[in-house]
């Protein structure tokens, strides 16, 4: 079975398929034992099962799956994990080895169940709406909003935030005016501040009077009702209050920016469900059309010859709002989590908007980030409208206040997980010492967690000293247990159990179960994972090492001698993505804000294998007569004067034409009839790209150039640089390829390199 | 004028007063020549049903008719046949009546007074009542006067009577509706005005309400330069400026400084040193003319006035309608008939309980948006642009907000409501441009900043610690009133008790930024909601200008001692500030001698407003008085001005009461009016009889309004809770002098006995013609007679119980045909086809437009029926009530007491 067919049963990669039976043989084969996993991955002929799983007794409440050991005749099954005998329900009685229970299968590795529990109340969803704009942005926003209004569930609750230099939280329930609670800009608010000006205590006529002893706490959702409601209940009132939204109502002097009270706004929101509806599924989405200038969270003051901080001023800590704001916003993320509710932000301002200083909350709470310059841009209102993409029954595809536990075997340990979601600090026999991404724990929440939501999780292996020649292939079993709240209003648990064997570490197999293009991305997000904290060169550094003793391991060479140096195929193209990726703007922050360097490893940290393989290493594609369009090297030989290139980052879909191409596009010969042909060259990388948006989230920005146009610098930044300035002779490099003037190393010069230090390398 | 004392002869002064005598001849005309009783019994063929007729002097001769039976009256008939029969005053418990008063007369009410006056009913009156000074015949005289004269006001005479309506001719010095010296000759050194006893003070209302056959206040330009002024003293230009050198020098009528004169305001000077462009210079021709000042007296740029409604929308104001009735007026005083701000003004309104509400008002809205702004304890404004708007470009959201406005808070019912909270948004809202402030409070504001605690306490009342009700002892308070009038705000304060609200504190604020307070206790929506309405209106419409300074000065040997009256002073010797000032509100300046002045010169005052206009114009506004110099007593009390006498004496009590006793005061009031009577009786008078009670012709009515000012709420004995105490002090302290006047001695008059030409304009002088005043005393009143009571501030409907049946139908409509039947609130007459009818509802329109701040509105005290017949009883100042003598009692012990000092 191939990596990809294992990916589409189970929604999971490994970076090793056999692993080394040994923690010093484990530790030799440098990539770590890890897996990105999807664990509500959409998948046609998922087993969904309408009953209660059967579990082990506490602590280990594994879940019974296709590896355990049956003794049907004594209705006993035997844990894989805790090797403890447990008594099957009374209802299992009459299976038999020709009749077992759906999760009993062997295809079974993965299966839903869906509990009885029913979910306390429909998902919220609450907007935070930024009113410092210009009309025509507000506009958009509010007519995309509105027009989201009609994809939620009609039972959905919704409130309404606003906030300019003060911020609103709507009454939904007041039906004879537009009525707002306003919260000053520039104060901290404590949840219980929050819920006492929004009367949401109890109703004691004075603060300082003690509750009656006694008597229940009063009934929350009563009091906040007045300001989440469900949709069907409010839609017109609320799609009332979001026309007649005003931009802010204060004046903006010409050398200040409007205030802007984002962190208050938020504050509030978050304080706002704390209370009403702890441990529900939520979703606060900030639209910010700017930066955060006034109270806490701000990101930059309101005069405009401060400029917004820079990934300069934030190594040099010059940033004076920097540690504050990030303090901020990491406070209510915790908040945030806690409770279960997710945090979207959604930017539209050509400016940066702190998504720096805010990514905590989308990053923690598993919300969705989009960075577009305006909220008029197809860029925005599109992917606004994915975020309600529905399931084929009509559900929305979102999960809430998911759980994701991890169980293993004895051989095994977790080191950690690397995605969007935060430790629940659950400590059980498969926590490991090492530490990799958030670690100590065996369970992790995502507040917010989609179909395409992929987690990385790290592994060690814990045997020590070398094994007894086994009698039978040894295996290491590991279980994902998610537990989440589906659109639907019922909890599902899906369960998905791996074995992988465990061999000796000069075993081939294992080297042969080398999955690269996992493995590529795993290490991605350790990288990514280590330059949240660590300098950029420290990082570089680490992926180099990485790489090279990861090349002394695998390759075939001899000793000292770089031309003798073969890497087998499963290992080949390893090299080259870590070339991409220490060049990509994720380790890379030169010529990226520190927003957008927040939101693209934001997405890095979300997609799947394949997605994240796309950020690190960007697909090419040409197209030109008598071929057929066909994958090219990322390299600037590829670029060619007859030949269109669709170049695909993920964030950028980006068409080429070279040069010949783009004068006979300017002549209009597309448009004479005699050359259908090239008519048809020009609609197929338009045709293909079309093809590459269908399902991407979020939408990729569109780029249509030509050779020498000012935006081609989105292809040649990609490039491998084989032909620069300094390459070729007199005459300026290769016959037909562009030039690309940079000081980078190319792939060439970078795998020479590596060859020399794999074949001296002491270590 | 010849005539100058009235006086009073006792023959036994042991056993007080017995009798009178006029000291002139004229003067016993003045008073016979206007047949007192006459006014009550004068008959007229056509219209005797309304009179108490010969037919009813014996009751008991007449048939008894049952109340439900209608009286035989017809008005076709009635009119047409002079025959009185028709009236017949019908009451079962006649009997009782008639055993209580054995000696009903028809021509002496007196009789019929013995059955229901309160007091005195043993011992009869050793002084004729109608023989002593009476306000009502001064008044009425007065009017007289001036229905068919003019007032020209560079002649010296003392100006009319306060309540006097009258057209006065600007000739250089000010109309005395915009102030008016306490002497009009002024005593020429301190000592001499030292021994009349008397004050020197200059009662100034500087945007009195012209009648418009006055001439209107030109209104002048001077560029740049600003108008031409002082260099030594800062003086504006005034008539009094004498030109020099030809013309290139003028010479200071205050400080004798002679200026030379700019080049743009050069002119040619005549052989008799006047200009020769004196004609066409208006501030060189009139006492009172307004300047537009440029950007030196701004204290920022000035722009049309901001107005706040600030609404109580708590439990208790819900409870009362106010949001509805507060809707009501704010429509009225914006797009209403009389309504109407100028172009450019702005408004916002803000609803309050323990939160605050804020509005969008934009017109780019089609709904006003509502925010709540909880943190009282730190408000913010939560917007700007949309928070003050045109209201005519807005209109639509407005009205539509004032619609919903009682709805919204129908069911909340939040008690409590956080005024404190409410200053301090108003005051970041207004705080750079300077406004107004409309609030209305229903209840002790007992949440957010500034809470006040229950601190009217009974048992302080009459002690030492009395005083410290009259106060704030919450600096939040006087904080935000010195605020205000710095920045230049205004607070109106509309107050709806049901208790105690601690109207000392929380109008502590009106009373610092030149606002005032409606007070509306024991408030009922039905019948308190129009006249509500009515002063809400006034008090955004009246003529007002904001940012106020007022600094007065005055020629060399005098000096400004001190201000009386509602604004915020915050050094001696710094100008008065006015957060706002209107046509209702007047300060009384005080002056003292650093010098003597020269009997050949005349005394020059001048008040000069710097203000900004409604429209967003800053102005200063002009006044100049001139009063002749005299070094004779008997000159001095000749030219008195017993109003604004009266008025500096009032301001000057009321001034005491946070800082003196109750007890103190009155005894002050007493020996005041002793020392200036005895003063006068040794300095100035005639030598006369030791025995006699002589009281100067200028001051005759004093001793009665002194009287009556002790009878006031502010200053009386007895028990009365303190917040109506401090209202009526700091009424007091503003007032002008005509509703001063009338506030201390109220306008009377009969409804029954309708003269055939009252309630209509007198063709032969062109003036609205007014029955005939009663004198405030229930003696006077006819038994079966219906009264009206206006003291200005409110107006009962006094009904004797015995009314005629046809009276009421005449008045109510056919339907009501006895008392029982009116509707007890009652607040206007209706509109009932009948001449008397039409009648009343004229006079009441027409004492509506005499009216200051307050709205006419009638409240029924029919006799044994309602209580504010308990009002009534206490307005008769010419009784004995309030804890104070009877009049006649009053000159006596006050006749006693001159000889007593005059004696030692």
């Amino acid at each position: 079975m191939d990596f990809e067919e294992i990916e589409e049963l189970d929604g999971v990669r490994f970076s090793w398929n056999v692993f080394p039976s040994t923690r010093l043989e484990a530790s030799r084969t440098v990539v770590p034992i890890a897996a990105l996993y999807t664990p509500i991955k959409e998948r046609p002929d998922l087993p969904v099962l309408q009953y209660e799983p059967v579990t082990c007794r506490a602590p280990c409440r594994a879940v019974l799956n296709p590896y355990c050991q049956l003794d049907i005749r004594a209705k006993l099954w035997i844990c894989p994990f805790c090797l403890s005998r447990n008594q099957l329900p009374a209802h299992y009685k009459d299976i038999s080895p020709q009749s077992l229970p759906h999760e009993l299968l062997p295809k079974s590795t993965t299966i839903e169940y869906v509990l009885a529990r029913p979910v306390q109340s429909p998902p919220i969803f609450v907007f935070v709406v930024d009113t410092c704009q210009t009309d025509e942005n507000l506009q958009a926003l509010k007519d995309s909003i509105i027009v989201s209004l009609s994809l939620l569930p009609p039972t959905a609750l919704v409130g309404l935030v606003t906030f300019g230099t003060t911020a609103h939280v709507h009454e939904l329930g007041y039906a004879e005016c537009t009525k707002s609670y306003v919260f000053r800009g520039n104060k901290e608010y404590t949840a219980k501040q929050v819920q006492e000006m929004l009367g949401l205590l109890a109703p004691s006529l004075r603060p300082q009077q003690p509750a009656a002893p006694g008597r229940p706490a009063p009934q929350m959702f009563g009091a906040a009702a007045r300001f989440l409601l469900p949709l069907q209940q409010c839609e017109f009132q609320l799609t009332n209050i979001l026309e007649q939204l005003q931009t802010d109502p204060w004046p903006v002097a010409n050398d200040k920016r409007p205030l802007r009270s984002t962190g208050v706004a938020l504050a509030v929101a978050i304080g706002l469900l704390e209370t009403s509806f702890p441990n529900t599924g939520a979703r606060i989405m900030l639209f910010a059309g700017g930066p955060g200038t006034e109270g806490p969270g701000m990101v930059v003051g309101p005069e405009l010859r401060e400029a917004i901080r820079s990934h300069h001023d934030i190594e040099r800590d010059n940033a004076k709002h920097y540690k504050k704001a990030l303090k901020y916003y990491e406070g209510l993320a915790k908040r945030a989590s806690t409770n279960g509710h997710v945090v979207d932000i959604y930017a539209g301002c050509y400016d940066q908007i702190g998504m720096l200083e805010m990514k905590a909350l989308p990053n923690m709470t598993g919300g969705t980030m989009i960075l577009t310059d305006a909220f008029t841009t197809s860029i925005f209102k599109q992917s606004f409208q994915r975020v309600f993409n529905k399931d084929p029954l009509g559900y929305l595809q979102m999960g809430f206040n998911a759980t994701l536990e991890v169980l293993t075997t004895k051989e095994l340990k977790v080191s950690g997980l690397i995605g969007h979601a935060v430790s629940m600090n659950k400590k059980s026999a498969s926590v490991g010492e090492t530490e990799i991404g958030i670690g100590n724990t065996c369970a992790w929440k995502m507040c917010g967690i989609t179909p395409n939501s992929s987690y990385a999780t790290y592994f060690e292996v814990v045997t020590q000293g070398a094994p007894a020649v086994p009698q039978t292939p040894q295996r290491g079993l590991i279980q994902y247990l998610t537990f989440y709240q589906h659109s639907s209003g019922t909890y599902h648990l899906r369960v998905t159990t791996l074995a992988r064997n465990l061999t000796a570490g000069g075993d081939p197999a294992i080297a042969q179960s080398f999955d690269q293009e996992a493995a590529a991305v795993l290490m991605a997000r350790i990288a990514v994972f280590k330059a949240e904290v660590d300098d950029g060169p420290d990082v570089l550094r680490w992926t180099d090492r990485m790489l090279i003793r990861l090349c002394q391991k695998f390759a075939d060479y001899r000793k000292d001698d770089p031309t003798s140096f073969r890497l087998s195929q499963n290992f080949s193209l390893y090299p080259q993505f870590m070339f991409h990726l220490r060049r990509s703007q994720f380790l890379q922050v030169f010529n990226n804000s520190p927003d957008e360097t927040a939101f693209y490893r934001h997405v890095l940290n979300r997609e799947d294998v394949t997605n994240s393989l796309i950020m690190i290493q960007p697909t090419l594609i040409s197209f030109t007569f008598d071929q057929p369009p066909h994958p090219v090297l990322l390299d600037s030989v590829s670029i060619k004067p007859d030949h269109i290139l669709l170049l695909d980052t993920f964030f950028h879909i980006l068409i080429f034409h070279g040069e010949t191409i783009a004068q006979w596009r300017k002549a209009g010969y597309q448009d004479q009839a005699e050359y259908q042909s090239f008519r048809d060259l020009l609609a197929a990388p338009r045709n293909e790209a079309a093809e590459l948006l269908l399902d991407r989230f979020p939408l990729p920005r569109f780029i249509d150039t030509d050779a020498g146009g000012s935006q081609a610098r989105f292809l040649l930044s990609k490039l491998n640089p084989s032909t620069t300035h300094q390459s070729g002779g007199a005459y300026g490099g290769a016959v037909g390829s562009a030039v690309v003037l940079t000081d980078d190393v190319s792939l060439q010069t970078f795998m020479g390199h590596l060859q020399k230090l794999a074949v001296t390398g002491t270590s | 004028m010849t005539m100058q004392y009235s006086t009073i002869t006792p023959d036994d002064v042991s056993s007080g007063l017995s009798g009178m005598t006029l000291e002139s001849a004229e003067a016993a005309s003045q008073q016979s020549g206007v047949p007192r009783q006459g006014h009550h019994r004068m008959k007229r063929p056509a219209r005797v049903f309304h009179n108490i007729d010969a037919q009813s002097s014996d009751p008991l001769s007449q048939p008894i008719i049952p109340h439900d039976t209608p009286a035989p009256y017809d008005a076709a008939g009635a009119v047409a046949a002079s025959a009185p029969t028709a009236f017949v005053p019908v009451m079962p418990d006649m009997a009782v009546a008639a055993a209580m008063a054995p000696a009903i007369a028809p021509s002496k009410h007196t009789e019929y007074n013995s059955t229901i006056r309160p007091v005195g009913a043993g011992a009869g009156p050793r002084v004729d009542p109608d023989q002593i000074p009476s306000v009502v015949t001064v008044r009425e005289l007065n009017q007289k006067y001036y229905t068919t004269h003019m007032y020209p006001t560079m002649e010296k005479l003392c100006p009319p009577v306060a309540t006097t309506e009258y057209c006065a001719v600007d000739q250089g010095s000010s109309n005395p509706k915009f102030g008016r010296l306490t002497l009009c000759s002024v005593p020429a050194s301190a000592d001499l005005l030292a021994t009349t006893h008397l004050p020197l003070g200059l009662v100034l209302q500087p945007f009195a309400k012209l009648r418009p056959d006055e001439q209107e206040i030109p209104v002048l330009d001077f560029g740049d330069n600003g108008p031409p002024r002082c260099n030594r003293c800062r003086a504006y230009i005034n008539p009094f400026m004498q030109f020099a050198e030809g013309g290139t020098k003028f010479i200071c009528n205050m400080c004798q400084f002679a200026n030379p004169v700019r080049g743009d305001y050069y002119s040619p000077v005549d052989a008799s040193t006047r200009r020769i462009d004196r004609d066409q210079r208006p501030e060189l021709n009139l006492g009172t003319v307004e300047f537009v000042v440029p950007k030196e007296y701004w204290k920022v740029a000035p722009e049309p006035m901001k107005y706040i409604f600030a609404v109580d929308v708590s439990a208790d104001a819900v409870n009362k309608s106010l949001p509805h009735l507060t809707a009501q007026a704010i429509r009225r005083a914006l797009y209403g008939p009389d309504g109407g701000l100028p172009e450019g003004c702005r408004i916002a309104i803000i609803t309050y309980d323990r939160t605050l509400h804020f509005y969008n008002l934009s017109s780019k809205l089609s709904q006003a948006q509502m925010m709540v702004v909880t943190e009282v304890d730190e408000s913010f404004l939560p917007l700007m642009d949309g928070l003050f708007v045109d209201p005519e470009e807005s209109r639509f959201v407005i009205e539509d907000l004032l619609d919903r406005l009682e709805v919204l808070f129908e069911d909340l019912k939040v008690p409590e409501p956080a005024f404190g909270a409410v200053l301090d948004i108003a005051f970041q809202a207004l705080s750079a441009s300077g406004g107004k402030v409309i609030a209305t409070l229903s209840a002790l504001t007992t949440w957010g900043p500034g809470r006040l605690a229950f601190r009217d306490d009974p048992r302080q009342y009459h002690t030492e610690k009395e005083k410290v009700l009259f106060s704030s002892e919450n600096s939040y308070y006087k904080n935000w009133g010195h605020k205000y009038a710095t920045a230049g705000i205004g607070l109106d304060l509309f107050v709806f008790p049901s208790t105690y609200v601690d109207l000392a504190s929380v109008g502590m604020v009106c009373e610092l930024s030149g606002g005032e307070i409606f007070y509306y206790p024991n408030f009922v929506p039905q019948r308190d909601g129009r006249r509500m309405i009515g002063e809400m209106s006034t008090a955004v419409n009246r003529e007002t200008g904001y940012q106020g300074q007022l600094k007065v000065r005055c020629s060399n040997g005098l000096q400004v001692t001190a201000y009386y009256g509602n604004f915020y002073h915050s050094r001696p010797a710094s100008d008065i500030e006015l957060g706002t000032i209107d046509e209702h509100k007047s300060i009384v300046v005080m002056f003292k001698y650093d010098g003597k002045l020269d009997a050949k010169l005349d005394a020059h005052f001048q008040s000069a407003l710097l203000y900004t206009t409604k429209a967003g114009q800053r102005r200063i506004r002009c006044h100049n008085f001139v009063a002749g110099v005299t070094t004779q007593v008997k000159e001095i009390v000749k030219f008195c001005d017993e109003d604004a006498l009266l008025a500096v004496m009032a301001k000057e009590a009321v001034q005491r009461m946070t800082s003196d006793q109750l007890k103190d005061i009155r005894a002050g009031i007493n020996d005041k009016c002793v020392q200036i009577l005895a003063s006068y009786r040794k300095h100035g008078a005639t030598t006369s009889s030791p025995g006699q009670l002589i009281l100067p012709e200028a001051l005759k009515e004093l001793t009665v309004f002194l009287l009556c000012l002790i009878k006031t709420k502010a200053l009386r004995g007895g028990n009365v809770n303190s917040d109506v105490r401090v209202f009526s002090m700091r009424l007091l302290k503003s007032m002008p002098l005509d509703d001063m006047s009338l506030y201390l001695y109220p306008r009377i008059f009969g409804l029954h006995n309708l003269q055939d030409g009252d309630g209509f304009v007198d063709e032969a002088t062109g003036q609205f013609k007014m029955p005939a005043y009663v004198r405030a005393s229930i003696s006077r009143f006819d038994e079966g007679g219906a009264y009206l009571i206006d003291n200005g501030q409110a107006c009962f409907l006094w009904i004797h119980r015995r009314v005629n049946p046809n009276l009421l139908k005449d008045l109510f409509g056919p339907s009501i045909g006895k008392l029982e039947a009116l509707d007890p609130y009652l607040n206007e007459f209706p509109d009932v086809d009948s001449p008397l009818s039409r009648q009343v509802r004229n006079i009441v329109t027409y004492l509506q437009d005499l009216r200051g701040s307050k709205a006419m509105s009638i409240q029924l005290a029919r006799q044994e029926l309602d209580g504010a017949e308990y009002e009534v009883a206490a307005m008769m100042v010419e009784d004995r009530n309030n804890e104070a003598m009877n009049y006649v009692d009053y000159l006596c012990h006050v006749h006693k007491h001159i000889q007593l000092v005059n004696v030692n």
